[in-house]
């Protein structure tokens, strides 16, 4: 995507406004909690703190089709 | 499972889970046939002999769950493709009517008095009946003398059960059988508070299997099939384990 004039200008205004603090603040909190950045988070490996919500469905939520599990029973 | 699923269908109601359960063969002959044609349809797979076939297909999806760091680093799959569930723990078990608490054989040798001749039974066809009975022999005393102890225990006549385990254990409490060789042992533990005329006992070494938790690569839910994973792995989930007398896996903390 290309970048107007007025975005280079936006973009040039707000570099020198963010200092290092508030970029390594972003920057951990972005590691924190990637899907609130909608980063693609990983469901398999998603070490958020909001973990249970994250892959929580809403109530209202409806599945095109169900989630199934296989299991054997206990041999022997 | 189905303590562990009972417990998850009543914690995240929103979820339609579906429970189907099958013998390792017939879930792992449906499974293999789904994602090989490129269309899986199983999110989830747990049991005790999955994990060798399925890994070795390249056909699991990595996963990671912070329950896996209360469970200790030796019983966690290094590959990260699997995770423990819950323990089996084998030995026989005996009908109390024919063979009266205090007269069942304690050890291997036992087993070889000539009184049990033709009362035995263990279960063919199946990787934790006579297969790991005789395996835990060989590890045990070596091949030599496990070789000659068998050839001795080939002259009781033991019957070779081709069913299911749990039906093993009903011949064994109508009196068909008066002792099963191999059996895991919650099974006639279950079967015995209930009033079954059934008792476990177990001979040294006794020899275990883990059930394992695994993900098909392509799962259409994996949001859900990780959510199972964690309460499977979870103190609440093994206590569910624990409370109906499955052995739950090793987690450091409760139960």
């Amino acid at each position: 995507m290309s970048l107007t004039i007025t975005d280079r200008a936006e973009f040039g205004t707000a570099m020198p406004q963010l200092s290092r603090r508030a970029f390594s603040g972003l920057a951990l909190a972005a590691l924190a909690n990637p899907h609130a950045f909608g980063a693609a988070a990983d469901p398999f490996n998603y070490a958020g703190a909001d973990r249970n919500a994250f892959l929580q469905p809403a109530p209202s939520a409806k599945r095109s089709s169900p989630f199934i599990l296989r299991s054997s029973p206990i041999s022997g | 499972l189905k303590a562990i699923v009972d417990g998850f269908k009543k914690k995240h109601p929103f979820v339609a889970l579906e429970s189907w359960r099958g013998t390792e063969g017939n879930i792992a002959t449906k499974t293999l046939a789904e994602l090989r044609a490129g269309a899986p349809v199983g999110d989830l797979l747990e049991g005790s002999e999955l994990a060798p076939i399925f890994i070795k297909t390249g056909l699991l999806q990595k996963f990671s769950s912070p329950e896996l760091a209360k469970t200790p680093a030796q019983y966690r799959d290094k590959t990260g493709l699997t995770a423990a569930t819950r323990f089996s723990y084998y030995g026989t078990a005996y009908n109390t009517k024919l063979v009266p608490t205090g007269t069942q054989p304690k050890t291997f040798e036992d087993l070889l008095d000539p009184k049990w001749k033709n009362r035995l039974a263990w279960r063919i066809g199946s990787d934790s009946g006579a297969h790991m009975f005789v395996a835990n022999l060989m590890l045990s005393m070596g091949d030599a003398k496990a070789d000659a102890y068998l050839k001795a225990l080939a002259a009781q006549n033991i019957v070779g059960f081709t069913g299911s385990a749990q039906a093993l254990i009903d011949r064994v409490i109508a009196g068909e059988y008066a002792i099963t060789l191999t059996t895991a042992q919650h099974l006639p533990i279950i079967a015995a508070t209930k009033g079954a005329p059934i008792a476990a006992q177990v001979l040294q070494p006794m020899p275990s299997t883990v059930a394992s938790i695994m993900i098909p690569k392509g799962t259409k839910h994996p949001h859900a099939a990780m959510l199972f994973v964690d309460y499977a792995l979870s103190a609440e989930g093994q206590t569910f384990c624990a409370t109906r007398n499955i052995s739950p896996s090793t987690r450091t903390s409760s139960p």
